[in-house]
């Protein structure tokens, strides 16, 4: 990151409060105390022991029920602001990040929130209403086609989208009355049982069908825009490596995507936003087809969790870049001055266990070593001596790797998870680590279903007889009774080696 | 005895060897020449048949974390005594009830000592955003509540210990 020469004040922040925990109130920390702008944050008492509390100038204690309860807590967050002093609000993401009528009271306190109006929120954060935003200004959406519309031409229209085609009840939900259909003549039966289960499901027999993306890849577009109406990209990031629709592994450059086809999906990101009058940073998120279609998904008005793959191939600081742009500077460069360099691959270490169908997982943090080495970050929001309760989001923070290109930074961070050590509560860290190793990844083989496809070649493998001595000899040798045991037996029976009481 | 170690799902026996040059411990059996050395805190080296191991290595309670080559094992220590207790319980004796999965009780309904129906509600527990509820699972005496509100748990975990109705031990009311 930048930073080498003392960077420029910004005018009208002086105090930035971050209504936020874990992992991204560290990162936010970290760039408000480069900036040389007073940090506080929000701590509740069950985060006490956290590297939050510790990395902020001012801690402000937020009571509630249960901790996600007092971080949801919009009218005591605003109070705190206002008895501190804080000039901004940086939300980091989940929580209120995106709450619209968060923003507006953070606003109408006179305070500066650190995202886009309002208004964008609250359209980006409507799923039908964005898709028709996007559609309305010509943007990428699957192809789809609804009976209300024209009962009578339903199928013909059905027909038209192409296959395959996903029939499913208008009314619907959790995936019930939806018929995959793969071949024209399957679609008239695919229609009777669809309409007679959303019948029975919903009491409604609408039907609604659009295309489905079979093996399908998340790509999507981090966006900076200033309100004097500069839109940028910073490039693309793939994600498809994800579980239970939570993203795990992410990247940038998306490996293996045609110069054209990427320049493309760039423009679609950078269209919409500038077409919602967007400020902030922001992302653009698509599906991406094998056969190289892509449809809009939404945008999400907020920092990214996986921000920092970019942040280490564009050597922007993005949390700077939103503080300046809050603050109503202009962005001090243009889409030709950001420049791409190498790899970089995040993984978002979680305290779950992998083995166990991803079962969250708590326990002390008895110890927690990071990895170093070259091109690796780690932006991580646990301490040792804490614990990790079922309170909160299992994401424990993540480690980055930048390289040269994609096969230098996978080696870097299969090296940085190695050696990346928590102990006493079970995370994914060899899980991802095998990830990473996997050919298909190495390949550049991924799509949104790869997880469940190669379950079987991710599972941990049982530790061979040489694994287990080690592991059983140090536990012994560790444990005080034994090694009393070892010292007491006197010597006529000790050697006898395997002596019994 | 020898000093029963799990690992993985096996339990595995270890014990001390003595006054040989070449052993210092077999593992089920198999004799090895090992030494731990403890570096900084929480790092140690283990030579291992003439092998050396970097380690790092924390234990809470009767479970040690270890960690080598990438990846970290857990091990539990097998206390005999309480192996011995749990083997010898007797039928009807007290009954634990245990954590479905982690989370974080909510509210206990119940005190030590009330006697509940089959199905009475006991405890109301979150886990992974889901309120769920622990049940009698048939008539008996709340001997002890083992977590309170707020006390967060692992799968496994006892959150109530049961005893049969008629079992009053130290005066239930």
């Amino acid at each position: 990151m930048s930073g080498r020469s003392r960077p420029a004040a910004i005018s009208g922040i002086g105090k930035v409060l971050i209504a936020n925990r874990g992992e991204i109130a560290v990162r936010v920390a970290r760039t408000l105390e480069r900036l040389g702008l007073a940090s506080a944050a929000l701590v509740h008492p069950a985060d006490a022991d956290g590297p939050a509390a510790r990395a902020v100038d001012e801690v402000c204690p937020i009571e509630g029920g249960t901790p996600v309860a007092a971080h949801l807590d919009a009218e005591q967050i605003v109070e705190i602001a206002r008895r501190i002093g804080a000039d901004a609000i940086h939300p980091g993401y989940g929580f209120l990040a995106e709450n619209a009528a968060f923003a507006e009271r953070v606003e109408a306190a006179g305070i500066r929130f650190v995202g886009p109006g309002p208004e964008v929120i609250r359209l980006m954060g409507d799923k039908i209403a964005s898709r028709r935003f996007v559609a309305e200004q010509g943007g990428p959406l699957t192809p789809s086609a609804s009976e209300e519309d024209e009962p009578a031409t339903f199928a013909e229209r059905a027909r038209e989208l192409g296959f395959p085609l996903l029939v499913k009840a208008s009314a619907g939900g959790g995936g019930k009355g939806m018929q995959i259909v793969r071949e024209a003549d399957a679609l008239a039966q695919a229609i009777e049982l669809a309409r007679s289960e959303a019948r029975r499901s919903f009491g409604d027999e609408r039907l609604y069908a659009e295309r489905y993306v079979e093996r399908p890849r998340h790509v999507e577009v981090q966006i900076l825009a200033d309100q004097h109406g500069h839109v940028l990209h910073l490039g693309e990031r793939d994600c498809s490596i994800q579980r239970r629709f939570q993203k795990l592994v992410e990247e940038t450059p998306a490996p293996g995507l045609a110069p054209g086809l990427r320049a493309r999906i760039l423009d679609q990101a950078v269209s919409i936003a500038r077409a919602a009058g967007y400020r902030n940073a922001g992302t653009v998120e698509f599906v991406l087809a094998p056969d190289g279609a892509f449809y809009f998904l939404e945008m999400n008005t907020r920092l990214q969790v996986e921000h920092p793959v970019t942040e280490l191939v564009t050597g922007l600081d993005l949390v700077e870049q939103q503080l300046r742009i809050a603050a109503g500077e202009p962005l001090a460069f243009g889409q030709e001055d950001v420049r791409f360099e190498g790899h970089a691959i995040e993984c978002r270490i979680c305290a779950e266990d992998p083995e166990a169908e991803f079962r969250p997982a708590i326990g002390p943090l008895l110890r927690v070593q990071p990895a170093s080495g070259e091109g690796v970050r780690n932006d991580l929001g646990i301490a040792e001596g804490q614990s990790v309760t079922a309170a909160f989001d299992p994401m424990l923070g993540k480690v980055i790797a930048h390289g040269a290109d994609r096969d230098e930074a996978i080696a870097r961070l299969r090296r940085a998870l190695r050696e990346t050590v928590i102990l006493g509560c079970t995370t994914n860290t060899s899980w991802l680590e095998r990830v990473l190793g996997h050919p298909d990844f190495g390949a550049g083989r991924v799509q949104t279903g790869f997880v469940v496809e190669h379950a079987a070649a991710l599972a941990a493998p049982a530790p061979d007889a040489r694994t287990r001595a080690v592991v059983l000899a140090a536990a012994a040798l560790s444990d005080r009774d034994f090694q009393e045991r070892v010292a007491a037996v006197p010597e006529p029976f000790a050697s006898i080696g395997d002596w019994r009481n | 005895m020898g000093y029963e170690f799990e690992l993985d799902g096996h339990v595995a026996t270890v014990w001390p060897v003595h006054g040989r040059e070449d052993a210092s411990l077999s593992i089920d059996g198999v004799s090895h020449a090992a030494d731990l050395l403890a570096q900084a805190a929480g790092r140690f080296e283990l030579e291992l048949d003439g092998q050396m191991y970097a380690i790092q290595m924390a234990r809470h309670g009767d479970d040690v974390f270890v960690h080598v080559e990438g990846r970290v094992h857990r091990v539990r220590v097998v206390d005999a005594l309480a192996r011995a207790r749990r083997d010898a319980a007797p039928e009807g004796a007290a009954e634990i009830l245990r954590a479905p999965m982690p989370g974080v009780v909510i509210a206990v309904d119940v005190l030590a000592g009330a006697v509940v129906e089959t199905g009475e509600r006991l405890m109301t527990i979150e886990s992974m955003k889901l309120q769920t509820l622990i049940r009698a699972p048939h008539a008996a005496r709340i001997a002890e509540v083992l977590a309170g509100p707020g006390a967060s748990f692992d799968q496994g975990d006892p959150l109530l210990r049961l005893a049969p109705v008629g079992d009053a031990e130290e005066g239930s009311r």
